[in-house]
């Protein structure tokens, strides 16, 4: 309850300095919406639907690719666990892929699959991938091996070693992997809903640009914060809630 | 519990380091066999070969019955994730009837009634160690190995350690192998005692006639720990 008062104070300080910004008249309300008017835009437009339907198709988006990413990490990670020998083959491209910006890809994957649907999921799969994949691989790869060696000395194979063992060591790692690429995946798809696209909140935010409505760009980006905010508080109660042995 | 002609060796540092030289011994298969030694003599090594952690380069261990080992470690290796309860009852098989029973009469023997529901991190050193004894038990092993399972312990502690441990031993009449680097815990609690050094067994002493609790200061005592010393003393003078 006091961070909650905390956040309030905080929350109230920031409006107050925008809306002496605005009083101030440096800035044209064209430029620089005063608070109430960005609010009730943000009304406005949850009261009509716009809202929700850019939200529920960004999020759509996002849940897709970010499961798609979700499945490669974890099988890579576990490949990287039973077949080292394997890693060393794909190990090298996954690491150069890791340093190109996948908004960065977007020209290509515009070109082999247009605009629609399958382009974003890509560039989430892409942006979600490798925050995931290498908390994965860590969890797996570095399972205490004392622990292993107490599951060997009961006898367990090298299967059911992984499952009662080397899986929830890395439960804490495949979380806050998961946490991270959750957190990237929303980056990307803004990005790739303003390059190509014509629904979501990057539309939504584009749009309202190139219609002068500053007001609605504001919405916007407030509506992807506290999205972002909702999902990583719902990731960090799952990864205390795991974690509660160690209290 | 007999063995062989057991050697091993590791590569350090790109030098052949022989950690056990052709070792044979035997254990008291219903008794309490300590195996002394400093540390670095081959101890933990020559425990991890009779668990099957490690492959020898040499020899054999030979069992009469199934060889099913429960072994407790220096550290209790408690699984962080899973209650006192359940890390219990890790390796006790799937029937769920007979598991009940089993983590009843296992908490009421290392006396941790009513901390089934801890999480390892919520226990003391001694109860963590505990239920690690009760682990091992709970698989109904014919032998249990442990390796200086009371060193991270506090004196007053590791004592009480000590008396569960024959407590349990009487109760379960299972053979255990005990390594340790204390003359004291090797006098306290062995029926046979094992010197192991420069990768062999020196010498062994036979307790069985010595009941439980030990007076440590009885002069029986006193002398067979004063050999131990004197043995062990001219051995690191020999190889000095």
């Amino acid at each position: 309850m006091k961070r909650f008062g905390k956040t309030a104070v905080g929350i109230c300080l920031l409006l107050a300095v925008w809306q002496l910004a605005v009083m101030s008249g440096i800035w044209s309300t064209y430029v620089l919406p005063p608070p109430a008017k960005v609010a009730s835009s943000l009304l406005a437009m949850m009261r009509d639907g716009t809202l929700w339907k850019h939200i529920l198709i960004s999020m759509r988006r996002v849940l897709i690719g970010f499961g798609i990413a979700f499945g490669l990490a974890l099988l890579c990670g576990m490949a990287a666990r039973g077949l080292p020998r394997l890693e060393e083959y794909y190990g090298s491209f996954l690491e150069f892929m890791r340093h190109v910006p996948p908004i960065s890809l977007i020209a290509l994957l515009i070109l082999w699959f247009g605009i629609g649907e399958t382009s974003k999921i890509i560039i989430i799969v892409l942006a979600s991938f490798f925050p995931m994949y290498l908390n994965i691989r860590q969890g797996f790869v570095s399972a205490d091996r004392k622990l292993l060696e107490v599951g060997t000395v009961f006898g367990l194979s090298r299967w059911q070693r992984f499952c009662r063992i080397v899986v929830p060591c890395a439960i804490p790692d495949i979380l806050v992997g998961m946490r991270i690429g959750l957190g990237y995946s929303w980056r990307a798809i803004i990005g790739a809903e303003m390059i190509a696209a014509a629904s979501g909140l990057g539309y939504l935010i584009l749009d309202a640009q190139q219609m002068s409505r500053s007001d609605r760009v504001i919405a916007g980006i407030l509506t992807i914060g506290v999205v972002g905010v909702l999902c990583d508080w719902l990731f960090r109660i799952l990864i205390q809630r795991w974690q509660r042995y160690g209290d | 519990m007999e063995i062989r002609n057991l050697s091993k060796s590791y590569q350090v540092a790109g030098r052949r380091l022989d950690v056990l030289k052709h070792l044979n011994m035997k254990t008291d298969d219903r008794g309490i066999t300590v195996v002394l030694g400093r540390s670095g003599c081959g101890k933990t090594t020559l425990l991890r070969l009779i668990a099957r952690l490690e492959p020898a380069d040499e020899g054999e261990i030979l069992w009469e019955g199934s060889g099913k080992l429960g072994v407790i470690f220096q550290e209790p290796r408690l699984m962080p994730w899973l209650t006192a309860g359940d890390n219990i009852l890790f390796g006790a098989g799937r029937k769920e009837q007979e598991k009940q029973e089993k983590l009843e009469r296992l908490l009421k023997l290392t006396g941790l009634e009513g901390f089934e529901d801890a999480y390892p991190a919520q226990l003391s050193g001694g109860m963590q160690q505990r239920a690690a004894l009760a682990r091992a038990l709970a698989s109904d092993p014919d032998y249990l190995l442990m390796d200086e399972p009371f060193a991270a312990l506090d004196y007053f502690t590791r004592r009480q350690m000590q008396k569960e441990l024959l407590e349990v031993w009487r109760k379960e009449q299972k053979g255990v192998l005990f390594v340790t680097h204390s003359i004291e815990e090797a006098l306290a609690l062995g029926t046979k005692i094992l010197i192991l050094d420069g990768g062999v067994c020196r010498k062994e002493y036979d307790l069985t006639g010595y009941p439980y609790p030990r007076d440590l200061l009885d002069g029986d005592m006193i002398a067979i720990r004063k050999d131990i010393i004197e043995h062990i003393e001219e051995r690191e003078e020999t190889t000095l």
